[in-house]
């Protein structure tokens, strides 16, 4: 009978929680706790029936079946960022000529992700910055307050085939994984095709993954031209011990109708070209490469863990086998502090040395930040980042960057970011 | 007539040797916390159940909640409710987790009954054991250094007082690292300036209990959930649990169950 009565209770907690609202969970510990004082309830009973009523609920959610809000709104979720900006540029554009800059900058991002059905998943998201920029979603405030832009940043199916395959189509968040961003400007948001597989040999310890994906650069008139790129990426992800990480990968690219392409979209004109045809200059070299990326982390390391609790030394190699010279790009870099900065007093510190040879990797790639994103260049780039806030950080960067050959052009670049994530 | 009989006979002697052969197999995965409720009640139930072939590893809750959801575990055992990125994946991969709640871990802060201080605030506990406070002056005593005493690193009351208490930061290295509750209550117990925690099981009068932010601790509290260093353990089950899963999570919860749920030194429900 007192069974009984405990599955009663339990369904019509679970009926008020699905049917009402999850902000009524106090009063259902409020209702246990009479059903407690009455001695209908053992306390053993009521934390039984309050805690396994919420996991239920829980669950139910995750099933689509609370019924309190429309379905759409039940299987949406919205995340966005705001980021305000100072940035100050000191360079020599030539030898002589100073070419300093100051701007403020904004960038808004904001995505949704929404579950088409249990296995498919759509995200779209739209962000400031410009139609006609891969690499940058900033507006500089400029223009006697002219309204800005917002632009479709990525819109995405992901289809999970079984849970260790997921295939994605569309313009998606890069799946291609990479330390730092030498190779790929993170804003840049890759538009085809990709399969993820992922294997985990012993769970939650070593995880093999393989990505491979189909990307459309240049779409022409004739097929045959279209510029195309395909990437396939094995790794694996191995937890040494429980504070010790590794992850590695290797990347093969292969880029389809670029060599003898006359330019590709937001290219910095640094990969080497030859005459072609009616005056126009085309890509020298073809930009078939290999890469590889690598992280070790230390959760607590060793002599330092009362002032660092996490440690992170990272590093993406490239070489492109068709030029004999300028072929090489490396970047190695180390951080420290919390793993993510995500509220008050949380602080991290990163330092990252790149350097990139002209024919090394398609110059349309690379993060803009560094010389507008050219490759024959080499970089320093400090980062130290604070919490501010629950979700809110304080950002300052520094780049010090220079090209690798012919007339030195420094460029000395600070930002200041204020971020706020939502 | 006869050689038929003969051969049902043998037939029926040879059903009867099969039969206690067969075995039904659980395996369970998961928390390191929960893991010894889980052994000690497999092997009660085991003993009694003959046809029961129950098989139990640790790993950690996302290990035994990745194995739920693979399909590759009956029981995940899990120190922490499922999160909702674990839930979305079993829901894509056709699973039902549901939680099934076997017992409560409530871990006692205790201090030498000579100790003048009675209530700390959950705050003070994780200031002393992260090295911010070192003087009982500092919490209200009257005076000496603190002797901070801790689980061993692989221990299940480490890891939960390291979440629960210190918000997962490091203990003080200088901190007498022990084997097991007993000795820690033993090295409280003939120690003056000592602090340590052992599983509310444990407790004894050789050593004072202190109240956490006012609250005093006991299987009351830690079972209303008021008691600050606290929280449930759960089996996760797909779906309602059935047939020699529902037998065992039923043995667990009955009054034999719970009586080996006390004997780990957790807190039981009934």
């Amino acid at each position: 009978m007192k069974k009984l009565l405990m599955v009663f209770t339990a369904a019509v907690i679970a009926a008020l929680c699905i049917g009402v609202s999850l902000s009524y969970a106090g009063e259902i510990d409020i209702l246990l706790q009479k059903l407690v004082e009455k001695g209908v309830l053992t306390p053993g009973e009521a934390q039984q029936i309050g805690t396994e009523t919420k996991e239920q609920v829980k669950a139910e959610i995750a099933e689509g079946k609370f019924s309190s809000l429309p379905t759409w709104v039940q299987n949406t979720k919205l995340k966005g960022d705001l980021r305000v900006r100072y940035q100050s540029e000191r360079k020599k554009t030539s030898s002589s000529v100073q070419g300093d800059k100051e701007r403020a900058r904004l960038r808004m991002r904001l995505g949704a992700e929404s579950k088409v059905n249990n296995s498919t998943k759509a995200y779209i998201g739209i962000a400031t910055g410009s139609s006609t920029d891969n690499r940058s979603t900033n507006q500089t405030f400029d223009d006697s307050f002219e309204k800005k832009s917002l632009w479709l940043d990525y819109a995405y199916i992901e289809y999970m085939a079984s849970p260790w395959a997921t295939v994605m189509a569309g313009r998606m968040k890069n799946p291609i994984w990479q330390t730092g961003d030498m190779l790929w400007d993170t804003d840049i948001n890759p538009e085809g095709g990709a399969i993820t597989l992922t294997k985990a040999v012993k769970p939650e310890v070593f995880d093999l993954f393989l990505t491979s994906g189909f990307f459309i650069l240049e779409d022409s008139e004739d097929a045959t031209s279209d510029a195309t790129m395909v990437a396939i990426q094995p790794g694996f992800s191995w937890k040494i011990s429980p504070k010790t990480k590794l992850k590695l990968a290797g990347t093969v690219y292969e880029f389809n109708g670029v060599q003898g392409d006359s330019a590709l979209s937001d290219t910095k004109s640094t990969n080497t070209r030859v005459a072609g045809a009616g005056g126009t200059s085309h890509y020298k070299y073809d930009y078939d490469s290999l890469a590889a990326s690598s992280e070790l982390s230390f959760l607590e390391p060793v002599l330092i863990n009362k002032y660092v609790p996490y440690l992170a030394v990272f590093g993406d190699i490239v070489n492109n086998p068709d030029p004999n010279s300028g072929e090489q790009g490396w970047l190695v870099g180390v951080k420290f502090g919390k793993e993510k900065v995500s509220d008050w007093k949380d602080w991290q510190f990163k330092y990252q040395r790149r350097r990139i040879d002209t024919d090394a990797w398609l110059d349309s790639l690379p993060d803009s930040d560094v010389l507008s994103g050219a490759t024959g260049v080499h970089s320093d780039e400090y980062i130290l980042s604070f919490g501010l806030n629950k979700n809110a950080t304080l950002d300052f960067d520094l780049y010090n960057s220079n090209v690798n050959n012919g007339t030195k052009t420094p460029e000395r670049l600070y930002q200041v970011d204020l971020n706020f994530k939502f | 007539m006869k050689s038929l009989n003969k051969v049902l006979i043998a037939g029926m002697l040879m059903l009867g040797l099969a039969i206690p052969c067969y075995a039904e197999k659980i395996v369970i995965s998961g928390s390191t916390t929960v893991l010894p409720i889980a052994q000690k009640a497999a092997e009660v139930f085991m003993n009694s159940n003959q046809h029961a072939d129950i098989s139990v590893r640790g790993g950690g809750s996302g290990v035994g909640i990745a194995a739920l959801i693979d399909g590759t575990c009956h029981i995940a055992d899990s120190s922490r409710p499922i999160k909702d990125t674990e839930l979305d994946k079993a829901v894509a991969n056709g699973k039902r987790p549901k939680a099934n709640v076997v017992a409560m871990d409530g871990i006692c802060v205790i201090v030498n009954p000579s100790n003048s201080v009675s209530a700390l605030t959950k705050k003070q506990v994780k200031d002393i054991y992260t090295g911010k406070i070192s003087s009982w002056k500092q919490v209200g005593g009257s005076g000496g250094k603190i002797v901070v005493v801790s689980r061993d690193t692989a221990s299940g009351t480490f890891e939960a007082f390291g979440e629960l208490a210190l918000a997962k930061e490091k203990v003080r290295p200088d901190a007498l690292m022990q084997a097991s509750n007993q000795a820690i209550a033993t090295t409280v117990a003939g120690t003056p300036g000592a602090i340590g925690y052992i599983g509310l099981g444990y407790l004894s009068e050789h050593v004072k209990a202190v109240d956490i932010d006012g609250i005093k601790a006991s299987k009351a509290t830690v079972l209303s959930g008021k008691y600050p260093i606290g929280r449930p353990l759960f089996m996760y089950t797909n779906g309602a649990p059935k047939g020699l899963v529902k037998e065992f999570l039923d043995f667990i919860l009955s009054e034999e169950g719970q009586q080996l749920v006390e004997q780990q030194g957790f807190v039981g429900l009934q």
